[in-house]
């Protein structure tokens, strides 16, 4: 099966240039991530992969190499670009879901599509956000604040959020990391679902119970990228 | 606290970590306070203080004002027979004295400087009980018809024209010829009242006999250099006096001028007004505005102060917890806060009384022409208290602010939960009242001040109708002017003229006054009607249109042949010919001026002159020979000294002086350095709020902004572009905007309600121009406030914002 390249990155590399040392966080990073894939990177703390991560999504900057997004490089672009990249094709979910208190469960969901610069009319709004919260089945919840709902609950307000553009790949790091382990269950659970739906997922995450979840799966360790033994065994 | 020592120790200790905190709370306060402390000390020698003399509630000035049939008022000086009448024969006062201002040419030095000198009769220095560091003032045998020339010295004149030296007393100073004998130097603690605005301080006082008064003898001139101050007796008013001695003023002018047609049915009334009130003049508004103003800008200081004080709490909240944790009480914590606050008031308020006292000498230097009693400013006890009861207010203030942000219980909590969370927080409300006061302070004093700076400017900058470049105003007098002829003098002015004009770097040379300097009023009234006017009169040549560039709207000037005294043609301006034809030609129309049927032949536009109406009427008679005020224009790039002119003189006859040698341009800058003055504060207290202001609304929403980062950069990863992020975060405080700037409106809409007069002469478009430049003003600075703190979030990797965001 010919699948599409969602996510391409060639040679990426960072380095953290300090006074008095130069610190390799990733060294020649190279990934292809393909529609419906589910890429679980994981190792120990300090590794770099949350900076991998904030380079894929064009949160960071990376100090070498290419980023490709659904074919297009997008490796340097001026910061509207990127913010454009971000908001249609690239969705993101915090370990610490980065809801905005002041806003309802509704509004931050949407908040996203009233960043397009299509300008989405209301009605279609309204549709998308109702579609994305009953996928993950807080409809019920349109008018709540953050600060109304469970940990477990607010990051699924976030996933939400992060369906809410049609986006390209899901983004997700360390999705459990604030939550207890049963709430955190629930929300891998519904990540499955999603990728089972032929939603995109990249996820950072410290946990191997839940990177091994991951169809793909990586180890990134002193900025070094490994795929993991039995997939390459099961490659060769 | 037991052991308060290691306490201070360890705030010292503290602060002197944060230099850059101590710098801004010392700096803006000691600026602020110091220019509150300033004005304040005016305001109370304005308001409070007594005037320096005895018996000083019962000093008062009398002025003689003349009034025509219909009421109107043809003047406000005295006759020199009038006044010497009142001073002889008066009921009201228990002391009185006649005082003859003058500017007079010292001639006993070759350099022939011009002093202001005052001729007094020598109640004068009872009345201020005056005190002399050398010799003596003029005794009571020294007074009117005593005719002995004498002078006192101010210790000013004392010092820089005679070098202090102690055998001035054997010597003698010559003015216009005469010679008075020194007989004392006064103290340097003498404080002279300064009776008119545009009085300088007298250089020599000097025997009332020897006064430069024209018309000593006639009822029918009246002479603005005689002041009259007396002390009226005990349980007189000052309206009673007047009452008292105006009906024999009335009766006295009349008798005297009866015959002469012009003053049929006028009357005298004599205005009393206490000395305090004098002095002060119309200033008093002014020093109310600089209290505000000041007051303004230091509550604006202290609102950014406020915002610095909450930083370093919300910095210093681990520490405070930790305290709280290892067993300090709240007060004990009310304490470190107390000190901190100390602490930073002291130096504060020190370097305030440091600024006060340097505004104070900035007040004596440059304004005392401006500011009244100025001369007499000292920092004072009320100075010295204000600045410690301010800083008190500051200190208790500051420190309450800082005990109101922190919850004790739960700053005792904070220190078990590693700090997640528990970040000390202002309220939103504290800091949009803090916005909104700042912006609503700022909106106030940026408006006022551009309405004074705007009417100021207009003043200064308003085409004068005439071209005063290049041009030089030289007055010359005669020693002996009362036994030359005018022909002799004439003859002798007409030489200088040519000598002048010889002069490699002069371009021109014409008779007449300066425009500028020139408010003598003539009697005139119109053949036909019979109607009496009093315009401004000047005797010019044939060339002084041409040499101002003055244009004609209709008419013709004069010719050569009609300087000779002869002849019955006049000029008037466009405001006079108005009141004389109304919109019709004013050609040809008669006036009788100085007993002289004349014609009109020319109308000139009207000059626009510093002081005076712009349509005020004005009249020019061709001179007789000469006159002893000329306009010197020098060529392009040179220039031309007193002493050119003195040399000049003293080659044709030793006993010509230089009385008056000024450039227009000099003139008009001294008349208007009120208004220069209003357009350098102004422009400089417009520039310090904004700057305040711009900094306080930046402290807050730099507070606000960190305090939001992690929400602005998750709509920065969720496709914000920078466009939106920027609108979204002003929009968020466009509301403290909108607050702001209407409280300001409402509250100059109740100024102007409780006080019309505050705002009624600027009202027009000017002034919703002014109110648009504020509101934008303001808005750009706020947007400016809002945009320099998101510049870090908006310009660094968006991972940045997002890291540690809990």
């Amino acid at each position: 099966m010919n699948k599409d390249i969602k996510i391409e990155i060639n040679h990426v590399s960072k380095v953290y240039d300090t006074d008095l040392v130069e610190t390799h966080a990733l060294k020649d990073i190279n990934i292809k991530i393909y529609e419906g894939d589910y890429v679980s990177i994981s190792g120990p703390s300090g590794g770099g992969k949350s900076t991998l991560l904030s380079i894929i999504g064009l949160l960071d900057e990376a100090s070498g190499g290419e980023l490709k997004i659904e074919g297009k490089d997008v490796t340097s672009l001026t910061q509207d670009q990127a913010a454009e990249v971000r908001n249609t094709k690239l969705g993101f979910i915090f370990q610490s879901f980065n809801l905005i208190e002041e806003l309802s469960v509704y509004d931050n969901v949407a908040l996203p599509l009233t960043y397009r610069t299509d300008g989405l009319a209301a009605e279609e709004i309204d549709k998308k956000v109702t579609e994305c919260l009953e996928k993950v089945s807080l409809s019920h919840r349109l008018d709540h604040f953050p600060n109304q709902l469970s940990g477990g609950q607010q990051q699924r307000v976030a996933i939400a959020r992060a369906l809410a553009a049609d986006p390209a790949i899901l983004l997700v790091d360390e999705p459990t990391g604030n939550l207890d382990s049963t709430t955190g269950d629930q929300v891998m659970q519904l990540l499955e679902e999603l990728n089972a739906q032929g939603t995109t997922i990249c996820m950072v995450t410290h946990d191997s119970r839940y990177a091994d979840m991951a169809r793909t799966k990586y180890q990134l360790k002193d900025g070094v990228l490994q795929v993991e033994e039995e997939q390459l065994s099961e490659a060769v | 606290m037991k052991n308060s020592t290691l306490v201070v120790k360890q705030s010292i200790k503290s602060l002197s970590r944060k230099p850059t905190l101590m710098f801004g709370v010392i700096a803006t306060l000691g600026l602020t306070l110091g220019a509150f402390i300033s004005v304040l000390t005016l305001a109370y020698y304005m308001f409070l203080k007594p005037l320096p003399y005895p018996d000083q509630e019962r000093l008062v000035t009398v002025e003689y004002r003349a009034l025509n049939a219909e009421g109107g008022v043809m003047g406000n000086a005295f006759t020199y027979p009038g006044a010497i009448e009142i001073y002889k024969n008066n009921d009201s006062f228990d002391a009185s004295a006649l005082m003859f201002y003058a500017t007079s040419v010292m001639t006993s030095n070759s350099a022939q400087p011009t002093l202001a000198t005052t001729s007094v009769t020598p109640e004068w220095f009872d009345i201020t009980s005056a005190k002399t560091s050398l010799g003596r003032v003029f005794t009571a045998d020294e007074g009117l018809n005593s005719h002995i020339p004498l002078a006192v010295l101010s210790h000013k004149t004392w010092q820089e024209m005679f070098n202090s030296d102690e055998s001035v007393l054997d010597q003698s100073v010559s003015f216009n010829g005469i010679s008075y004998k020194i007989v004392g130097v006064l103290s340097p603690d003498f404080i002279e009242p300064r009776i008119r605005a545009d009085q300088s301080s007298t250089s020599v006082w000097l025997t009332w006999d020897q006064n430069s008064a024209m018309a000593k003898e006639t009822w029918s001139y009246i002479d603005g250099g005689i002041v009259y101050v007396a002390k009226v007796k005990a349980g007189v008013t000052a309206d009673i006096a007047a009452q008292q001695s105006s009906p024999r003023a009335s009766e006295l002018f009349n008798q005297n001028n009866v015959g002469i047609p012009f003053f049929k049915g006028w009357s005298i009334e004599l205005i009393v007004t206490s000395l305090k009130d004098k002095v002060l003049g119309d200033s008093q508004k002014t020093v109310t505005m600089l209290v505000l103003g000041a007051f303004a800008l230091l509550l604006i200081a202290m609102a950014n102060i406020t915002n610095l004080f909450i930083s370093r709490t919300i910095e210093q909240h681990r520490k405070l917890a930790i305290n709280a944790a290892l067993g300090a009480k709240k007060s004990q914590l009310h304490v470190i806060f107390l000190l901190e606050a100390t602490l930073l008031m002291l130096p504060a308020a020190l370097f305030g009384l440091v600024i006060a006292y340097v505004g104070i000498e900035i007040m004596q230097t440059f304004f005392t022409d401006l500011l009244p009693r100025s001369n007499e400013l000292q920092l004072n006890f009320m100075s010295v208290m204000s600045a410690f009861v301010l800083m008190i207010v500051l200190i208790l203030t500051f420190s309450r602010v800082n005990l109101s942000m922190i919850n004790y219980k739960e700053l005792r909590a904070a220190i078990q939960s590693s700090g997640k969370g528990s970040g000390l927080q202002v309220s939103q409300k504290t800091r949009s009242s803090l916005m909104i006061a700042q912006i609503a302070i700022a909106s106030i004093i940026i408006f006022a001040t551009s309405v004074l700076f705007s009417e100021a400017y207009k003043k200064v900058n308003q085409p004068l109708g005439m071209k005063i470049d290049g041009l030089i105003n030289v007055d010359f007098s005669h020693m002996e002017k009362h036994s030359v002829k005018w022909d002799e003098m004439a003859a002798l002015l007409v030489e200088t003229k040519a000598q002048i004009e010889k002069l490699p770097q002069v371009e021109s040379v014409t008779f007449g006054e300066s425009p500028l300097s020139s408010f003598s009023m003539w009697a005139a009234t119109d053949v036909e009607t019979n109607e009496n006017y009093v315009p401004i009169g000047n005797s010019v040549d044939n060339n002084y249109f041409n040499t101002l560039d003055i244009s004609f709207i209709e008419g013709k000037g004069f010719d050569r042949s009609e300087l000779n005294g002869e002849s019955n043609v006049l000029v008037v301006n466009q405001g006079f010919a108005k009141l004389l034809a109304g919109n019709d030609s004013a050609l040809g129309k008669k006036l009788l001026v100085r007993n002289k049927e004349h014609v009109i032949v020319g109308v000139i536009d009207n000059i626009m002159v510093p002081g005076a109406e712009n349509d005020a009427a004005r009249l020019y008679t061709p001179m007789n020979k000469a006159s002893q005020t000329m306009l010197i224009k020098i060529k392009d790039n040179q220039t031309l000294d007193r002493t050119d002119i003195v040399n000049i003189i003293y080659g044709i006859d030793s006993k010509l002086a230089v009385f008056e040698f000024e450039s227009l341009a000099q003139t008009k800058y001294m008349s208007q350095f009120g208004e220069i003055v209003t357009i350098i504060s102004t422009l400089a207290i417009s520039l310090i709020s904004t700057i305040l202001a711009g900094l306080g609304l930046y402290g807050v929403l730099n507070y606000t902004t960190q305090m939001n980062k992690f929400e602005l950069g998750t709509r920065l990863a969720l496709g914000s572009k920078r466009k939106q992020l920027i609108l979204f975060v002003f929009k968020n405080n466009f509301k403290s905007y909108v607050v702001g700037v209407s409280i300001a409106t409402a509250m100059l809409i109740i100024a102007y309600l409780i006080d019309p007069n505050l705002l009624s002469q600027y009202i027009g478009f000017e002034l919703v121009a002014i109110g648009v430049y504020t509101l934008a003003l303001i808005l750009a600075i706020s947007w400016i406030a809002c945009y320099v703190p998101l510049r870090p979030i908006l310009n660094r990797p968006l991972v940045y914002s997002l890291k540690s965001g809990d």
